[in-house]
């Protein structure tokens, strides 16, 4: 069954993965303003190619962030954004603006990746210290609620420190707050996300039996010879640093980390050796298609985020995931 | 060799195990039985190294020299470095004591969407791949047809056997224990019999085999060895011939026992249903 449908999946992957790619390279607004399919002209072949490029990194890096999560809590709900870790990040990249504006700019120096970076692992340690249940155990609902909450909260601060910003910093960072994909990306956030996601990648693919093995009970992976709670905390620092180098470079994005390991184990299945790759490759689908299918919003309404898009095509597949019993059908 | 218990006492949560002095015999097969909330699960993980000990610990030690020719031998193995397992299972790095024994716990938990091969093939995780040996204990445990099958596909008392044979998988030539917690509860007759023979064809092999179950009957055809646990603590301790009769069982589980028949010098001993002392 496995290599068959293995090939087939990976197949049907690619060609997804070129069409979401022909798609966002080839449509455009005209002189009026109207969407159409031509081929980029000359000044816009580098927009395309760069939003091409922010689209790739970050729907790679969203979605293996949303696997590397799954893995480690054993829990097909989460996701960066569900879990807040998105917020977190764009709570501390706001507080990281802020200062800069008191402090001086040169306290921005570093970028937004390394506050990004804070915000995702303190979101993530104050989840999992809420999500757990009083045994010890982690119940996948609760959890899932724990996270929601953290990202709210965390969404209203900064939202709170935005408000706080002088006036003309306020734009930049509202428009990231809503999520976009950038046409001209940062050169320091590609080339780090560049970096992240490969790393991410080749160690699936090196590591995928150990993490295969993080999928049984924790005396089992324990007794076959995994060190349980060191790879626990890889996977805690990996999930987070894919989740703030996203965010840094999209801004907080809704359920790409969630859609696309799902989309990959439905492809290739859920041996961790071909479904990170394929998640990398599902999330950068994704986010590319829904940043092509943000031009067709009528131009008269300016420049639609794509983050409104990614939550209303997301969230609709959260609930039927909630719906079908995913968390409690994953483990047998 | 040998897992030995000295003056060993652990904690799980509140419930205290020991102090135990034990010994696991290598070659035989030792069964763990006791009431509910014995410390039998307890006592099992203390010897798979997954529970740290409060004081003593769990250790695999060489058999002790019989003779005084092997104690010569004994004390001039120069060559012979000092083995690296005489040492407490618990503080052992996962991936060395995976190469000495392998656990099956007691409600074993995978991935659903995972096949039963990939399933299988886990045990290997920490060593070289061994095909062979995976495909040898899908086919000892019976799961051989169903190796393309997700795991999530399959009854609880399969899920058992693909656990247990993930363990087979997991043996190396340095294995020297095998523990499995009540794997009886979840197979058919036929199965617990095969099961049985597994066990001891383990233990003839040289693994020190312990088992926890509340099967009788299994108990008595498998153990040659019985440690019987009540409150955490030893409530018997010896020969399964010696321990699995009626007046040392009856205290433990506090209701009444029979001896029904010693087969090829196995014991049967079952619990009483009702009061009645009527032969059966």
């Amino acid at each position: 069954m496995n290599t068959r449908r293995e090939k087939f999946g990976w197949v049907v992957l690619s060609l997804l993965f070129a069409a979401a790619i022909a798609c966002r390279f080839l449509v455009g607004r005209d002189g009026a303003g109207q969407w159409t399919f031509s081929l980029p002209t000359s000044d816009s072949l580098e927009w395309r190619i760069g939003a091409l490029l922010s689209g790739l990194l970050a729907g790679a890096a969203l979605s293996l962030s949303g696997i590397y999560l799954q893995t480690l809590l054993r829990n097909p709900l989460a996701s960066p954004f569900v879990l807040g870790l998105s917020a977190g990040s764009q709570a501390c990249v706001a507080a990281a603006y802020w200062i800069a504006a008191i402090g001086g700019p040169w306290l921005l120096m570093g970028g937004a990746i390394l506050p990004a970076t804070v915000g995702a692992l303190l979101a993530l340690a104050v989840t999992l210290y809420f999500g757990r249940a009083k045994g010890g155990g982690i119940d996948p609902i609760s959890l899932v609620l724990s996270g929601v909450i953290v990202g709210t909260v965390a969404a209203a601060l900064a939202s709170l420190i935005e408000w706080l910003l002088p006036l003309e910093m306020r734009p930049a960072l509202a428009g990231w707050a809503l999520g976009r994909v950038p046409e001209v990306p940062e050169l320091s956030v590609v080339i780090l996300t560049t970096i992240t996601v490969f790393a991410a990648i080749f160690i699936g693919f090196r590591g995928g039996a150990t993490l295969d093995a993080m999928g049984l009970s924790d005396d089992e992976s324990s007794s076959i010879g995994i060190h349980v709670s060191r790879v626990r905390m890889y996977l805690v620092l990996g999930s987070s640093v894919l989740a703030a180098v996203a965010t840094a470079l999209c801004g907080p994005l809704a359920f790409v980390g969630l859609i696309g390991p799902h989309m990959a184990r439905s492809c290739v299945g859920p041996r961790h050796r071909v479904s990170v790759l394929a998640a990398a490759i599902s999330g950068s689908t994704l986010l590319i298609a829904a940043d092509a299918v943000r031009h067709f919003a009528p131009a008269s309404t300016g420049r639609l985020p794509v983050g409104v898009i990614c939550a209303l095509a997301g969230g609709p597949f959260f609930l039927v995931l909630l719906r079908r019993g995913a968390a409690k059908a994953w483990m047998r | 060799m040998t897992l030995k218990f000295d003056q060993a006492i652990f904690y799980n949560g509140n419930f205290v195990l020991g102090p135990l002095d034990l010994q696991f015999r290598a070659a035989a097969v030792t069964v763990v039985i006791g009431p509910n909330g014995s410390g039998k699960s307890t006592l099992l993980r203390a010897a798979a190294g997954l529970l740290s000990a409060h004081s003593g610990g769990a250790r695999l030690q060489p058999e002790q020299p019989r003779s005084a020719h092997a104690q010569l031998e004994h004390s001039n193995s120069a060559r012979a470095p000092t083995r690296r397992s005489d040492e407490d299972l618990a503080r052992m790095a996962p991936a060395q004591r995976a190469r000495l024994l392998s656990f099956v716990p007691q409600r074993p938990e995978s991935v659903a969407g995972f096949s039963v091969r990939t399933s299988v093939e886990l045990g290997r995780v920490a060593m070289r791949a061994d095909a062979p040996r995976v495909q040898l204990a899908m086919q000892r445990t019976g799961i051989a047809a169903l190796a393309d099958e997700p795991v999530g596909h399959l009854s609880e008392g399969q899920r058992h056997r693909v656990a247990f044979a993930r363990a087979l998988a997991q043996r190396t030539a340095d294995s020297q224990l095998l523990i499995v917690d009540e794997p009886t509860s979840a197979l058919d007759p036929s199965w617990t019999r095969a099961l049985a023979n597994e066990l001891r064809h383990c233990a003839s092999e040289g693994l020190a085999v312990i088992v926890a179950t509340h099967d009788f009957a299994f108990a008595g055809a498998v153990a040659d060895d019985i440690v019987a646990l009540s409150q955490g603590k030893i409530a018997a301790t010896g020969h399964a011939c010696d321990v699995l009769v009626p007046h040392i069982l009856q205290p433990i589980f506090t209701i009444p026992f029979r001896m029904v028949e010693h087969l090829a010098a196995r014991p049967l001993c079952l619990p009483l249903w009702s009061d009645d002392t009527q032969p059966m």
